[in-house]
């Protein structure tokens, strides 16, 4: 931490915001968020009697079309490339939501709000990408969208296991710590 | 909710919801540019550093050195507040006419859908919205569209209804309760919302619920059409709409919203590059409307003593020349007020002259420009009293009140040169809790509070309450003073002479 020099105004501790620093943070918050989202949505679908690789099939689909939800497509298929799919978003929005928490300078922010901005940006995500995004250019999947599908594998999903991990990530790692920060003249 | 009529979207429909976009916009980024003055919210009245619940600033203050409340203004960027870059004054008067603007549209609005069958389309008028409303957001997540309703369906008409009569009222009646001049008036009012923090913070929150009903609500429009939505809302033609009506609607739309963009992108290059010339242009419409209805409120304050805040916030750096600290050093037992102007009697007041004068006590609420505040006893001498011992001539019409310090010295980064100083009229000089104060809490008023005399006039914001006093002027008009602006702030931070909201 470099000295207090300031003969004029309030030298005042300011979060240090590196881009390569958030950048690195959001993609291991987002691999964390992913892999717990896949974890929870295996076990979601076995529950709501369908099978674990239900959800590399759906997003494998989007791909390779509904062929890729049949059980006669080869299971490895969806598999590499269902988890390729799921990862590669999940660390793109994972960036951008360390990048949003950093632009509205929220990094310093108390853990229930961290955790309360994760949730709420899952749920946007879950709009986002479930209710418009699949809705407008992936219309072959609509009508695999049961009600109790949506609200374990859609909203609680989205919002509990992806965006609330993200959320205590931040909360946990604090890029920009105090310990960080620097003291800089206004 | 078929009411057997076909409500539609008759033209003053549409008509208002396009200026409700543009008013809704510069709300939004005009409010933006005052949070961005004090970025952070608190539920407590002491706003005491440390306790806020949330704060919008990369920026911890340090514990073992003196800055002010000044010091902890950002300037957020252009592209999200209006006109951004610490432009609060501006910040301030555009809000306001937004205020207006959107106030006026809306009473249009409500008033035409009440004299019309149209009120239908929104009240509910059976306990039945609710299962209703459950049914239709049971269908948008299974990823389908609830049927149409006239013209909305249940959740729709529930949330246009939650946003109309709900959110919307309680935006304007928190706003009101963050005007310095309606809380001194009506404590009351303000408590109702838990104080003047708490009516901020609720305020805040209505913005970002503002926001996230935009985001649904265009999400939504998406989902559900643009084409047919749109042809709707700017057409009113409502189920089959051509596909060249469609096309025609969007392009409608989309043009209106490039004229939002550029009425938006206008305002904040005026602000920024015109600023007196867009401070007088905004004042024509605002000052007249504010004057009208707040000026003429009298404080009615009464906190209890033992609410008062214990570490109240400074704001403004204390004079920094010889002569000041040569008075802080012998007590202040050689300053001495000069009353002066527009008087009958010129006065030469020391400190023991007006502690020898008519006492008065007041438990008061200090509400700052910026948005913090803090609670205080005031102790000093009714201004009035000093007002009858000089007896203004019947051409006097305003006081100055200069200050000691000289800005281009105190301040470490100052928004303009020269001596402070402040204006305020007769009316409020004459006011029952306008004081030029000598203590504050009890003991002699601190250094970083205005020793050894400042003023307080309860019904303004806190910039009026010039610290430091040295001299009061009495005069016919402010024009040929400093900028002629009304006081110091006002010439070089463009806020507004009238500080009652």
């Amino acid at each position: 931490m470099s000295a207090l020099v300031c003969q004029k105004g309030v030298a005042t501790l300011v979060e240090v915001r590196r881009p390569a620093e958030l950048v690195r943070h959001g993609v291991i918050a987002g691999v964390v968020a992913g892999i717990t989202l896949v974890a929870e949505e295996m076990v979601a679908t076995v529950l709501l009697g369908g099978n674990a690789s239900d959800p590399f099939r759906l997003v494998a689909s989007v791909v390779f079309g509904r062929q890729a939800l049949s059980r006669e497509f080869a299971i490895w298929i969806p598999l590499l490339v269902g988890t390729a799919a799921h990862l590669l978003l999940s660390v793109l929005f994972g960036l951008v939501f360390v990048l949003l928490v950093a632009g509205a300078y929220q990094l310093s922010a108390r853990v229930p709000l961290l955790l309360l901005y994760g949730v709420l940006y899952g749920l946007a995500l879950w709009e986002i990408n479930v209710l418009t995004v699949l809705h407008l250019l992936f219309p072959q999947l609509a009508p695999l969208m049961r009600l109790d599908n949506q609200i374990w594998n859609g909203i609680v999903s989205y919002a509990i296991f992806y965006g609330l991990v993200l959320g205590a990530y931040i909360a946990f790692a604090r890029p920009g710590v105090v310990a960080e920060w620097k003291r800089k003249a206004r | 909710m078929d009411s057997g009529i076909d409500l539609g979207f008759p033209l003053w429909i549409r008509l208002t919801h396009l200026f409700n976009i543009l008013f809704i916009t510069l709300l939004i980024r005009s409010g933006i540019e005052i949070l961005a003055a004090h970025p952070k919210l608190y539920l407590n009245e002491d706003c005491t550093p440390g306790t806020e619940w949330i704060r919008f600033t990369p920026r911890q203050m340090p514990k073992d050195q003196f800055w002010t409340g000044k010091d902890e203004q950002e300037a957020y960027s252009s592209w999200v507040s209006l006109p951004g870059g610490k432009h609060l004054g501006l910040g301030r008067q555009w809000h306001f006419l937004g205020v207006l603007g959107w106030v006026l549209t809306g009473l249009i609005y409500v008033t035409l859908l009440f004299v019309t069958p149209e009120w239908r389309r929104l009240v509910p008028t059976s306990w039945d919205i609710f299962p209703q409303a459950w049914q239709s957001a049971l269908v948008y997540l299974r990823l389908d569209l609830p049927p149409d309703g006239n013209p909305f369906n249940a959740a729709q008409q529930l949330v246009y209804f939650s946003i109309i009569f709900v959110l919307s009222p309680l935006q304007i009646l928190t706003g009101l309760a963050m005007a310095p001049s309606v809380a001194a008036r009506f404590p009351w009012y303000t408590a109702l919302f838990g104080g003047r923090q708490r009516a901020r913070s609720l305020h805040f929150l209505g913005l970002v619920a503002f926001v996230s009903f935009i985001v649904h609500h265009i999400t939504l429009v998406v989902a559900h059409g643009l084409g047919d939505e749109s042809a709707a809302i700017v057409l009113g033609v409502e189920r089959g709409a051509s596909s060249t009506q469609q096309s025609l609607a969007v392009a409608i739309m989309a043009a209106w919203i490039g004229f939002v963009i550029v009425v938006n992108v206008w305002a904040t290059r005026s602000a920024r590059h015109s600023p007196r010339t867009m401070q007088h242009a905004l004042q024509c419409v605002i000052d007249p409307v504010l004057r009208f209805l707040l000026h003429h409120l009298d404080s009615r304050q009464h906190y209890r003593p033992e609410q008062r805040t214990m570490s109240p916030r400074p704001n403004g750096w204390p004079p920094k020349n010889a002569q000041y600290e040569a008075l802080a050093r012998d007590g202040f037992t050689g300053w001495a007020l000069e009353v002066r102007g527009l008087v009958e009697q010129p006065l030469r007041l020391t400190l023991a002259d007006l502690v020898a004068m008519e006492r008065h006590s007041q438990v008061t609420e200090h509400n700052c420009i910026q948005g913090w505040s803090y609670v205080a006893v005031w102790t000093g001498v009714p201004l009035r009293a000093v007002l009858e011992r000089c007896r203004p001539l019947p051409r006097a019409r305003y006081l100055v009140l200069h200050a000691m310090d000289n800005k281009s010295e105190s301040e470490p980064d100052p928004e303009g040169p020269g001596y402070f100083y402040e204006t305020i009229d007769l009316t409020l000089a004459q006011d029952s809790q306008t004081l030029l104060a000598y203590e504050m809490n009890g003991e002699r008023l601190s250094i970083p509070h205005g020793a050894p005399v400042r003023l307080r006039v309860e019904t303004q914001l806190g910039f009026k309450m010039v610290k430091w006093l040295c001299a009061i002027e009495l005069i016919e008009s402010y024009g040929d003073v400093g900028e002629g602006q009304g006081g110091w702030r006002e010439d070089f931070q463009h806020y507004s002479q009238d500080a009652s909201i």
